[in-house]
């Protein structure tokens, strides 16, 4: 992922709608079996982001927002947005 | 029960819960198909103020698949929106209802239905059409025939469709089944003998929400044709419905307000009666809902080997021994409920879709209506129009599969087996108590009225 993809995703993160989950979740079966984004539409600004850390070892995130679900791999990214659970 | 509550999690989601899935080729436009999904098991009609409805968040899809991979080559897509007239009323009517355009109904829904190929294109049938209320009372809802006749849509190409609130059609003795599989006519033979006594409709005086639509055969078939021929390969469907739901809920950012985001992902699925709910172990079925008919060879194994009938010899001593001897995989469900029935098991019919297991309905749609006296056993009884070639209202699956599991179905495909003498007397009594299946469109009898429901006994 690129710095300038990683600023835009933390200043929606930041100025919209958030979680953040600092514990692992496990991958779901539909996810495995490449099901989980049967539709993908472009997300509007006004849309919510939701990223969730799905895996802190791997630095797997997961951003949600519009009808889309992509899948990171950014280790910078997930150690940001663990920090930031603390700033609160 | 057929497939209502059938799963932990969905049961906590009923606006998403599958539970009856009926498909067959119209006895009044034997050019057509009706395909109907209900959803919202264990409606009380007098359920207000707010009263059972669609969901908004819900995407719910009726899958056809054509070529027996157990995918969807022909989805009807439902997506509702619900608007709030009044307010500043706690009401869900401020008068009678007396048209789906009265003012005095301050919660009218309306759906767009879209019909997508492959995945791929996609075409809106119809916008903005509208559900019928609930079947409040004859005070609120004093004419329902009529409202639910104005909700009988037709859309282009000769298709028709409806969604709102019907009858239960499924009947079964749930509190006797659930209660260590007991059949009440044969309690006398259970493990925990009692006195026989006649069943009981577990769903009686219950409403569900119906999604029906009526489409010409060659709008559901491999290359658009209409098969004329039993034996012909285009003319078995397989079939199923889901309900999804985005990935992911907000709650708390606004007070009262929850934000949902993501892609959809099922969390609902019907293809035959009682699969999920009998055949899948409880800790899968949550599992299942989420997957496609195409992933199902990962159940093959509980359906060659049903736990039910592994069970049935225990709960009734005595009564099964030849069940209980054999100890072969069960080939008979494995066709009836993931391959189709090949040609050649039973004569004349076929609704086979290839060797890849997949849990779906399946229909020969060359198999013309059974008009004069179907048989609610269906092709077991020699009816081949009726389940398992697809489902009729009023098909009786719950004696049909509880027959098949006992052994009734095993000659068809082991020869060598003669079934146990009471397995084709085997029933748990039950029968549709919630008023007369309509001879046309969308075929289940209209909700029991929330006034002229009469509430149950508090026996314990």
């Amino acid at each position: 992922m690129s710095t300038a993809s990683r600023r835009s995703v933390l200043a929606v993160a930041g100025t919209s709608t958030a979680a953040v989950a600092g514990t692992a979740l496990a991958g779901s079966a539909a996810e495995a079996a490449g099901l989980a984004t049967p539709e993908r539409t472009a997300p509007r600004p006004s849309d919510p982001l939701v990223a969730y850390l799905a895996d802190p070892r791997t630095g797997r995130v997961v951003l949600v927002s519009g009808e889309s679900r992509t899948a990171v791999t950014d280790h910078a990214l997930a150690r940001s947005l663990f920090a930031a659970t603390k700033r609160g | 029960m057929s497939s209502h509550r059938e799963a932990p999690e969905i049961s906590g989601d009923p606006a998403a819960d599958n539970t009856d899935l009926y498909a067959f080729v119209s006895p009044d436009r034997p050019d057509c198909v009706t395909i109907i999904a209900n959803y919202l098991p264990f409606q009380n009609p007098q359920g207000g103020p707010n009263f059972y409805e669609f969901s908004d968040d819900v995407r719910y899809d009726i899958n056809v698949n054509n070529r027996g991979d157990g995918r969807p080559d022909v989805t009807y897509r439902f997506q509702f929106t619900t608007r709030i007239r009044n307010r500043n009323t706690f009401l869900y009517n401020t008068g009678p209802i007396t048209s789906l355009t009265s003012t005095a109904w301050n919660r009218p829904q309306s759906y767009t239905v879209t019909r997508i190929v492959r995945g791929g294109p996609t075409t809106v049938l119809g916008k903005g059409l509208l559900s019928p209320p609930v079947n409040v009372g004859v005070r609120s809802t004093p004419n329902y025939g009529r409202l639910a006749a104005a909700a009988i849509h037709d859309l282009p190409g000769g298709r028709r469709v409806f969604a709102g609130q019907r009858a239960e059609g499924f009947f079964v003795d749930l509190g006797s089944i659930f209660d260590l599989g007991a059949l009440r006519p044969f309690n006398m033979a259970h493990l925990i003998p009692l006195a026989a006594a006649p069943g009981l409709n577990g769903t009686g005086g219950l409403n569900v929400h119906s999604i029906a639509i009526q489409v010409p055969i060659t709008d559901l078939t491999r290359g658009g044709v209409r098969p004329r021929m039993v034996a012909d390969p285009k003319a078995v469907l397989g079939i199923w419905a889901t309900a999804s739901r985005r990935t992911t809920t907000i709650r708390g950012e606004h007070p009262g307000v929850a934000v949902h985001t993501g892609p959809f992902v099922q969390v609902s699925r019907l293809g035959n009666p009682l699969f999920n709910e009998v055949i899948v172990p409880m800790s899968r079925k949550d599992e299942w809902n989420a997957e496609q008919p195409w992933q199902d060879g990962a159940y093959a194994a509980s359906v060659a080997k049903p736990e039910l009938a592994s069970l049935l010899p225990v709960l009734y001593p005595g009564v099964f021994p030849k069940l209980a001897a054999y100890t072969k995989p069960r080939a008979d469900l494995s066709a009836i409920l993931l391959t189709g029935i090949p040609s050649g098991v039973v004569p004349g019919f076929q609704n086979y879709t290839g060797p890849a297991p997949a849990d779906m309905l399946r229909l020969n749609v060359a198999v013309p209506p059974t008009m004069r006296d179907p048989n609610p056993l269906g092709l077991v009884a020699g009816d081949a129009a009726g389940f398992p070639n697809g489902r009729r209202v009023f098909d009786d699956v719950t004696t049909i599969e509880l027959r098949a599991i006992a052994g009734l179905t095993l000659p068809l495909v082991d020869p060598s087996f003669t079934p146990d003498g009471a397995v084709s007397a085997l029933k748990d009594g039950s029968t549709n108590t919630n008023g007369d299946f309509l001879t046309s469109f969308p075929y289940l009898a209209p909700p029991i009225g929330g006034y002229q429901a009469i509430p149950g006994s508090s026996a314990s």
